[in-house]
């Protein structure tokens, strides 16, 4: 369905407040690849669209002292293409090579891959994996969340209806970590099951962060399946087992729950012999 | 015989058009005064209408608010125009109106449509009509849809035109009962040493065109109807709009620009009634609809849908006795677009396969979904899923080898099929195919994956055309001044080649190189010759005997003028591409050139004209199937053919790696081998990632759950890019074919799905009885059988 709507492109933090002040629950875009598929399905019925990438703060990737920080505006392709990103998050290139398709990746934004909170997003389990967390901007100031803490529901999140995300906070550590995901052919899907891992090597020596996508209402933290394993192989079929216990899957058009919870298993089965095997 | 131009590869001439993206397609068409339409669509699978609010849609640039009842006009004084008549569209079966009238018989069915200056405007209108609706109890499932208390779909059934080889049964909702026996099967099923039964599913897909349905109606002040749209069948939407709106035929004109894919979902009508019927009511404007991709999955055609049940009598022997089937269409809201396929997968159930006696209980069901169109495959893929599933299933419970069984029942020249005709040598090497086939894939490669299984499966094949006893395709053929030629003929290139294919069949009889002729590329009623429908995989066979028709024609004519100069009999003359000559001397000759355009003496006379010659062809001696029995020449032609699949499943995933996929074909003559190979490999891919990922998915609702897509998954490239991919043509000559060519371009889908289904038994001994075979029902049902076996351990 064709739909109009007040296009708004801020150029500061001042003009955005200003302007998104003015509108009953405005909707922001960066790339717009989520938003326009909703506004076009009329799931999505804006007054006003307020475009983010004129603000020249939300972009850019660099190293403050021991952290990383990762702009909203980041688009995948920039990821991909940071040196700074691949050599400290090589797992970001797991990511990257099953998101989308390269039109997508030029103009979807990490940003917006966390913020329109899709239970389904590839990049969120990733992120909890790697200890990010969001700084999120408003008019009253800023304010720094955990990812984990992030995500409330299905398109739901802490974020108010005048903040948004400036950037991502990485620690610098050295983990290794790994994504997969199952989507239902080989070409472009969503993801049907997703799950991260991450061994940390050097802070915290043997700590497992598990973290699973499109198998309950947000991106959530595997706490039974991290518990479990203990940072020891051997515990890998605990992990697996409990690993059931983190899941509130759904049935839908992408798969049924118990596929999911077989899916999750597999996947988590898969990564972490990988994992512990490097 | 060696050929110049056919058997080479030449280049589609359609490709500099496409690639660089000059190709004009409907939507591209700009005129002046242009309207755009929006379509308001029903939320309910059935129900009655009980009104619909217009009034608020008619806002600024609006011009009209249509439904089915007739439309309120607002473009200068506001006015409520009334239908005085009911239109019923349908050339075998009319049962459906251009826009629901009274009721609605599927959820997405259009209800009301406003014209407007913008499509915005059409938009923003749409949603502000208002449509009540009075619930009524739907049926989605073919099978749920015959039984006694179903809700009866239409109540008109009985009332409606209908051809007469059709059988409804009014009352309820089947709308065709084809009936075909040959021999006494039920008492042989009653001896046979074993019998089998298998229930079988296909279900509904999308054909997924690059380029969407799309059509402009422009009603001319002058009364005649111009239609711009994207079809594989001009001249029966030409036919179909003349008699709806009881216009002359001549006053109708259709023009098909590039077709951007069609696979069957754009032959006979789907949107060029209903945008005609809307543009009626804003006269002097044309009037643009171009489907959504949302719109595609319920405003054209969907495909196939189809429960098949088969019992199959085998004798001590190996041999198939007898086989009972009896399939049932999910034909959805309307019948006139599946009621062939009814037909055809009835001719083609058994397979190619020698079986004495068969009976076959073919229904086309109305269902309270989309309605189903051709298909590339029009029924074959559905019946052999069925079939070819069926005799792997028996094989393995008889505990014989399949491809033993299998060829022990072939059809062989000299067999007689289910339809009481005798196969003859020219039909085709189905045996060869076969063992090609079985060869390629028999001896598995190791697996790429220390998790992975490896198996493989064949499926041999037939397909048939069915189509109206006389159903033409024609030709002109004109030479211009320089002695270029134009070919004009109507059947439509929607990608599959056919131009490219016509003018190198042209060249080679003309004797010219293939630069010297031009097939048209627009197809327009009002220029380009009759064809019937660019459908049934027959142009290449058809349209290509009526261009050869037209060179003879061309070429007697040639002749006829030289013999008049030359004071000679035309019989005398021969003509090598160059000259019209006697007595083998081609340097004593007349040029063409100096005979096309008529012929000028030294002293100025002319004699004879421009030469435009005429041909076309219709498959001689076809019948209607016999009443009783369904038996009759009813196919034109057979096709033969074998395809097989070799795949890798990961048992941890059930994902489901195609290492390999084969078709071998006898396809006569093959015109141009590159693009007959693009035509199986498409077909091979397409019916492929239907039957691995492929559903439309109805909710309790009515509604398709996966109307666009992010959820409706087609083969992409990465699926098949690891998959070795074999092709062989067999070249037997067809004697009714241009230079022995025989039908080819759908066959690729034909026996895919049950090879694929074949080849996952083989790996990992799990049958499927029902599509797509995706890797989460696979893994699903290993996982059931761990537990299953873990259980029985447990027990013991």
């Amino acid at each position: 369905m064709r739909r109009e709507f007040v296009y708004l492109k801020p150029k500061s933090m001042a003009e955005l407040f200003a302007a998104a002040g003015e509108y009953a629950a405005p909707v922001f875009i960066a790339g717009g690849t989520d938003v326009f598929v909703d506004i076009r399905a009329n799931t999505l019925k804006p007054s006003a669209v307020i475009d983010l990438k004129g603000i020249d703060e939300l972009s850019g990737v660099e190293r403050r002292g021991e952290d990383i920080f990762l702009g909203a505006l980041t688009t995948i392709t920039e990821l991909e293409e940071s040196g700074l990103v691949m050599e400290h998050f090589p797992v970001f290139r797991e990511v990257v090579r099953v998101f989308a398709c390269y039109e997508i990746r030029n103009r979807a934004t990490l940003g917006g891959n966390v913020a329109r909170a899709s239970p389904c997003a590839d990049f969120p389990p990733v992120l909890m994996v790697l200890s990010a967390t969001a700084i999120i901007v408003g008019p009253a100031g800023e304010r720094e969340v955990a990812l984990e803490d992030f995500f409330l529901g299905p398109r739901q999140t802490v974020l108010a209806p005048c903040e948004i995300l400036k950037c991502f906070r990485l620690p610098a550590v050295k983990k290794r970590a790994k994504y997969l995901r199952v989507g239902r052919g080989k070409g472009m899907d969503l993801s049907a099951v997703s799950v991260a891992v991450a061994l940390d090597c050097e802070h915290r020596p043997g700590e497992v962060k598990i973290a699973l996508g499109a198998v309950a209402p947000t991106p959530i933290r595997a706490v039974c399946a991290e518990r479990a394993i203990q940072g020891e192989p051997r515990r890998t079929d605990l992990a697996i087992a409990e690993v059931v216990r983190d899941v509130r899957a759904i049935s839908d058009i992408r798969g049924a729950a118990e596929y999911r919870v077989e899916m999750v298993q597999c996947l988590l089965r898969q990564i972490l012999s990988e994992i512990f095997a490097a | 015989m060696e050929y110049q131009v056919v058997g080479t590869d030449a280049v589609r001439l359609d490709a500099v058009d496409k690639v660089t993206g000059q190709g004009l397609f409907v939507a591209d068409i700009k005129l002046s005064r242009i309207l755009s339409v929006a379509v308001v669509r029903s939320i309910s699978p059935h129900a009655i209408i009980d009104h619909i609010d217009m009034e608020g849609a008619a806002i600024a640039g609006v011009y009209a608010v249509v439904t089915g009842e007739g439309a309120l006009c607002v473009a200068g004084e506001k006015e409520v125009v009334r239908n005085s008549k009911k239109y019923l569209c349908g050339s075998c079966i009319a049962d459906q109106p251009p826009m629901a009238l009274g009721k609605v018989r599927y959820a997405g069915e259009p209800v009301a449509a406003v014209v407007a200056e913008s499509i915005e405007i059409a938009s923003r209108a749409a949603e502000k009509v208002a449509v009540h609706y009075l619930p009524l109890p739907h049926v989605l499932d073919p099978e749920e849809a015959i039984e006694a208390d179903a809700p009866i779909i239409h109540e008109d059934l009985g009332e409606y035109r209908i051809l007469p080889t059709f059988k409804p049964e009014p009352g309820t909702n089947v709308y065709h009962h084809y009936v075909l026996t040959k021999g006494h099967a039920e008492p042989t099923l009653d001896k046979a040493d074993y019998v089998f039964t298998h229930e079988f599913f296909y279900p509904h897909v999308s054909h997924a065109q690059l380029e969407p349905h799309g059509c402009i109606a422009h009603w001319e002040r002058s009364g005649e109807l111009s239609i711009h749209c994207s079809s594989q069948s001009p001249w029966y939407v030409r036919a179909m709009l003349a008699k709806i709106f009881d216009i002359p035929y001549h006053r109708v004109k259709v023009t098909v620009p590039y077709v951007g894919g069609g696979f069957g979902g754009k032959s006979d009508v789907t949107v060029e009634p209903l945008t005609a019927y809307i543009a009626s009511f804003v006269p002097g404007y044309p009037v643009r609809y171009i489907l959504t991709r949302e719109e595609m999955f319920v405003g054209s055609v969907v495909g196939r849908g189809c429960r098949a049940s088969v019992t199959t009598g085998v004798g001590s022997d190996g041999k198939i006795t007898a086989v009972k089937t009896r399939l049932l269409f999910q034909g959805g809201a309307y019948g006139d677009s599946s009621i062939n396929i009814v037909t055809a997968a009835g001719h083609n159930c058994t397979g190619p396969y020698e079986i004495e006696n068969v009976r076959v209980d073919s229904l086309g069901v109305y269902t309270n979904t989309p309605c189903v169109g051709a298909f590339r495959g029009y029924g074959h893929p559905e019946v052999h899923w069925m079939m070819d599933r069926n005799l792997e299933i028996i094989a393995h419970k008889l505990g014989v080898d399949p491809w033993e069984f299998k060829v022990k029942n072939l059809l062989q020249p000299g067999s007689e099929n289910a339809l009481g005709q005798v196969i003859e040598e020219h039909d085709g090497r189905l045996r060869d195919c076969a063992e090609f086939v079985y060869r390629e894939v028999k001896d598995p490669p190791l697996p790429r994956s220390p998790h992975g299984l490896v198996g493989y499966g064949f499926t041999p094949f037939m397909k048939s055309p069915v189509i109206p006893t006389n159903a033409a395709s024609c030709a002109t053929l004109r030479f211009e001044e320089d002695a270029s030629v134009t070919v004009a003929v109507s059947a439509i290139d929607m990608g599959q080649g056919s131009t490219t294919a016509l003018a190198q069949i042209a060249a080679e009889a003309l004797r010219l190189p293939l630069a010297k002729v031009r097939v048209v590329r627009c197809v327009a009623t009002e220029y380009t010759p009759y064809e019937w429908q660019t459908v049934a995989s027959r142009t290449t066979w058809t349209a290509g005997n009526a261009v050869l028709r037209a060179v003879e024609n061309a070429v007697s004519t040639l002749k006829g003028l030289a013999a008049a100069i030359m004071s000679v009999n035309a019989e005398e003359l021969e003509y090598d591409g160059q000259t019209v000559f006697a007595g083998g001397d081609p340097t004593q000759g007349i040029p063409l050139r100096n005979l096309c355009m008529g012929h000028l003496g030294a002293k100025g006379q002319a004699t004879g004209g421009p030469i435009i010659a005429y041909g076309y062809y219709i498959p001689p001696g076809l019948t209607f199937p016999d009443p009783k029995t369904g038996q009759g020449n009813v196919a034109g032609e057979w096709t033969f053919g074998c395809q097989g699949v070799v795949v890798e499943i990961d048992r941890r995933t059930g994902q489901i790696d195609v290492r390999k996929m084969v078709t071998a074909i006898d396809a006569g003559k093959i015109i141009n081998p590159v693009l007959a190979r693009g035509q199986v490999v498409g077909a091979m891919v397409q019916a492929l990632g239907a039957a691995m990922m492929e559903a439309i998915v109805y909710g309790d609702n009515g509604r398709i759950r996966n109307s666009s897509f992010t959820d409706y998954k087609i083969p992409a490239c990465q699926d098949f890019v690891d998959t070795e991919i074999v092709v062989e043509f067999l070249e037997t000559p067809f004697p009714k074919g241009p230079f022995g060519a025989r039908c080819l371009a759908e066959h690729g889908t034909v026996g895919i799905a049950a090879a694929l289904g074949n080849a996952i038994f083989k790996a990992t001994g799990i049958d499927f009885y029902e599509l797509p075979i995706t890797a989460e029902r696979l893994l699903m049902k290993m996982k059931e059988r761990e537990r299953h076996r873990c259980a029985e351990n447990l027990s013991t």
